[in-house]
């Protein structure tokens, strides 16, 4: 993989629309889910490479992170994430329950339902990807992890690892939580992935 | 039946297989067991008629199927997947099993998918009951903290409007003490100003101790006389202690400067606890009292250490643990009457000064109470003394010039009026006595004072109200800039509010001591 494909507007494009269309989906989603309207804002895609040691924690810009991981295979193999910082996640809960969570009461119920949520946001892009891409993929079962940043760390800073970075704020009534999500891929899983887009633009 | 179904059937939660037209291709025991179907009766049956799922449910089932992606249904947002009733009045208060379930697609092109549904109803009890008892302890801990400080204030409420009555009770007893009497009216007499002096030591301890809970104890240092300071202390223990027969002494190094700085007034009550403490367990022997110092260098600051030993009758290694917690009172052969917050109060006081106090003990052995205070930090000081500055000027004494003064006494209780006239007029001074603001502001109209000394909390117009009328005129010009004295049963730095904002000169505390009172006296003839 080069650094050159990475800066071509067309990939960086490409990556955009698809995570507009897929989050639009996983808004739809949500909306029934929460009974109310999730707006989505445009989301803004971004590149990091091994190496970039606190690009996460720049990113997210806290340490304390909830996130959903779900691993996916077949023609393309990466894991998405979805990450939250605490606060957000709880004020996200407490909008989809329609009730106040707490830290102290962040139970298994409340995780369940973010899991659910996770589950529908990264369906929701990845679904639309292989849409787009004609890919075969098939996916683990999600999992969640109430202080993840380790593990994204670790992931993350895998040799040749390469993570899309995609940043959307979700809006339920009154309230904006910035959510990052992250697709992260070994350097082959990620030429094969471009090659694809490169295919079908 | 295969192992894998016999494996499916053995599993603690369910397992429903469904084909692209959902329709049930298996269902293990478990199902069957909580629908109360057979296996023929769901097999080939639709999953949509058996669950009746939400328009989202089927939304989700169509994607999984469609993109080929698991599906998870959360408690929280969907009670339920299979509908499976509990009894009547079950303990959860559900009227349905609540369940997590993961739909996942199986690899093939028939659209396959494995429903796996978990009973979560008795986890979810625990999560409610769980958060309830977080409510109920945060709710708990709240009325404790609410409690705790409704108790402080009224501790502190309470121990001020003591000193009022006491003010009466030590005053009179004094006056008393000054006429002709029997050695038993004298007796009784001494008695009477004794037992209201030991009255007055519990409320102020009682008021320190409300202070330090509520982190309000503040220290106020300035440069005091040691050796003023310590032969003061003690010498208030000096009868105490001669009546028991007990060597009372006092040594202080040649090192110890003459002044330290420190709060003088906090330093004495330590020493004056712990020399007490030495008196009272002590029935023979002696009692010593040594003073040391050492000089600071770089960061270390200059220190004071006070030695307070006795030959009583020492304290036992279990004593000796808690000793400085409050309300710890040591075993002894003969009642000891007190709070048990003397020992905490002056580790608390020694603390804030720098130091600290320790001791060493046996029991048989006599013991030794050690306790240090350090020099503060000069920037402390001037904390007092940036205080808002006083915007009115001194006072000023009427024209003629004698030692006689005119003063007018403001407070509401009578026996508080008698007792300042008959202090004020055994000292030569004429004393006129208002009940209420109204009657002083009357006074104030009248004729001119030199001295005017007024409760704080009076009835119809404040202390604070009257004094804000005199300097703006209100009363004429004769007593404009006359001395004002303020009267409560608060130290001058506990009153909210700054007295010199109002113009206020000197501050008296109930009950009041004859010294303080001539002090003021004194400043007013010299002015």
């Amino acid at each position: 993989m080069t650094d050159t494909s990475l800066m071509d507007p067309v990939i960086k494009d490409a990556f955009l629309e698809i995570a507009n269309i897929g989050i639009g989906k996983s808004a739809a989603s949500m909306s029934q889910l929460a009974g109310k309207h999730v707006a989505i804002t445009i989301p803004s895609i971004d590149f990091v490479r091994t190496g970039e040691r606190d690009s996460f924690q720049l990113m997210t810009g806290t340490s304390s992170t909830v996130i959903v991981e779900q691993r996916f295979h077949g023609e393309v193999v990466g894991t998405a994430i979805l990450c939250l910082a605490t606060s957000g996640a709880l004020k996200l809960a407490s909008m989809l329950l329609g009730e106040e969570v707490h830290q102290d009461a962040f139970g298994e119920m409340e995780q369940g339902a973010l899991l659910e949520l996770g589950n529908i946001m990264i369906g929701g892009l990845v679904g639309n990807m292989s849409n787009v891409l004609h890919l075969h993929i098939g996916y683990d079962i999600p999992e969640m992890q109430l202080n993840g940043t380790g593990k994204v760390l670790t992931l993350m800073q895998k040799e040749g690892a390469c993570t899309v970075v995609v940043n959307s704020n979700l809006a339920i009534e009154s309230t904006d939580v910035s959510s990052f999500l992250l697709l992260v891929f070994g350097e082959n899983e990620f030429e094969a992935l471009l090659d694809k887009i490169r295919s079908v633009m | 039946m295969d192992m894998q179904s016999e494996i499916l059937d053995a599993a603690p939660y369910g397992t429903l297989v469904v084909d692209g037209g959902n329709g049930i291709l298996f269902a293990n025991q478990w199902v069957l067991r909580q629908m109360g179907r057979s296996r023929e009766e769901l097999i080939g049956s639709d999953i949509e008629s058996l669950c009746n799922p939400s328009p989202l449910v089927l939304r989700q089932l169509v994607l999984a199927r469609e993109q080929g992606r698991p599906v998870i249904l959360s408690q929280r947002l969907h009670g339920y997947f299979l509908p499976i009733p509990l009894p009547v009045h079950h303990v959860s208060g559900f009227t349905h099993m609540q369940q997590e379930t993961t739909i996942v697609p199986l690899a093939g092109s028939d659209h396959r998918m494995a429903i796996t549904i978990r009973d979560v109803t008795s986890v979810v009890v625990g999560d409610k009951r769980l958060k309830q008892l977080q409510r109920d302890l945060e709710s708990a801990r709240e009325r404790a903290e609410r409690s705790d400080r409704n108790k402080g204030r009224f501790l502190a409420m309470i121990s001020h409007d003591i000193r009022t009555p006491m003010n009466g009770l030590i005053g009179y007893a004094e006056l008393l003490l000054d006429t002709e009497l029997d050695e038993h009216q004298r007796n009784y007499a001494e008695t009477i100003h004794s037992s209201g002096h030991m009255l007055l030591n519990l409320v102020n301890d009682i008021l320190d101790y409300s202070k330090i809970e509520d982190g309000k104890l503040r220290i106020r240092p300035k440069l005091f006389d040691v050796r003023e300071a310590v032969e003061d202390t003690v010498a208030v223990f000096r009868p105490d202690a001669a009546r028991k027969g007990v060597d009372l002494k006092v040594s202080v190094d040649g090192l110890v400067p003459v002044s330290f700085f420190q709060d003088g007034l906090r330093f004495r009550q330590v020493m004056a606890n712990l020399v007490s403490n030495a008196v009272k367990f002590t029935d023979r022997g002696a009692v010593g009292v040594h003073v040391a110092y050492t000089k600071g260098y770089g960061r270390i600051l200059d220190r004071l250490e006070v030695a307070v030993a006795d030959t009583g009758p020492g304290i036992s290694s279990e004593g000796l643990a808690g000793l400085f917690e409050a309300y710890q009172q040591l075993d002894h052969p003969t009642p000891i009457k007190g709070t048990g917050l003397g020992l905490f109060i002056s580790r608390q006081l020694c603390q804030l000064m720098g130091g600290d106090v320790r001791v060493e003990s046996e029991l048989g052995q006599g013991s030794v109470f050690r306790f240090t205070v350090s020099s503060a930090d000069a920037q402390i000081e001037s904390c007092e003394d940036a205080q808002p500055m006083e915007v009115y000027p001194p006072h000023v004494r009427r024209t003629d010039q004698t030692d006689s003064l005119r003063v007018l006494v403001v407070d509401d209780s009578p026996t508080n009026c008698r007792l300042l006239g008959s202090l004020l007029g055994r000292l030569g001074h004429q004393v006129d006595s208002a009940s209420d603001g109204n009657e002083a502001a009357a006074c104030l109209s009248l004729k001119p004072y030199d001295l005017v000394i007024m409760d704080l909390l009076l009835p119809h117009l404040s202390g604070f109200d009257l004094a804000k009328n005199l300097r703006q005129g209100a009363y004429g010009e004769g007593n404009r800039w006359v001395a004002l004295c303020s009267l409560s049963g608060l130290e001058k730095n506990d009153i909210s509010g700054s007295l010199t904002d109002y113009g206020f000169h000197f501050h008296l505390r109930k009950p009041i001591d004859t010294l303080a009172l001539n002090e003021v006296i004194r400043a007013v003839v010299e002015a």
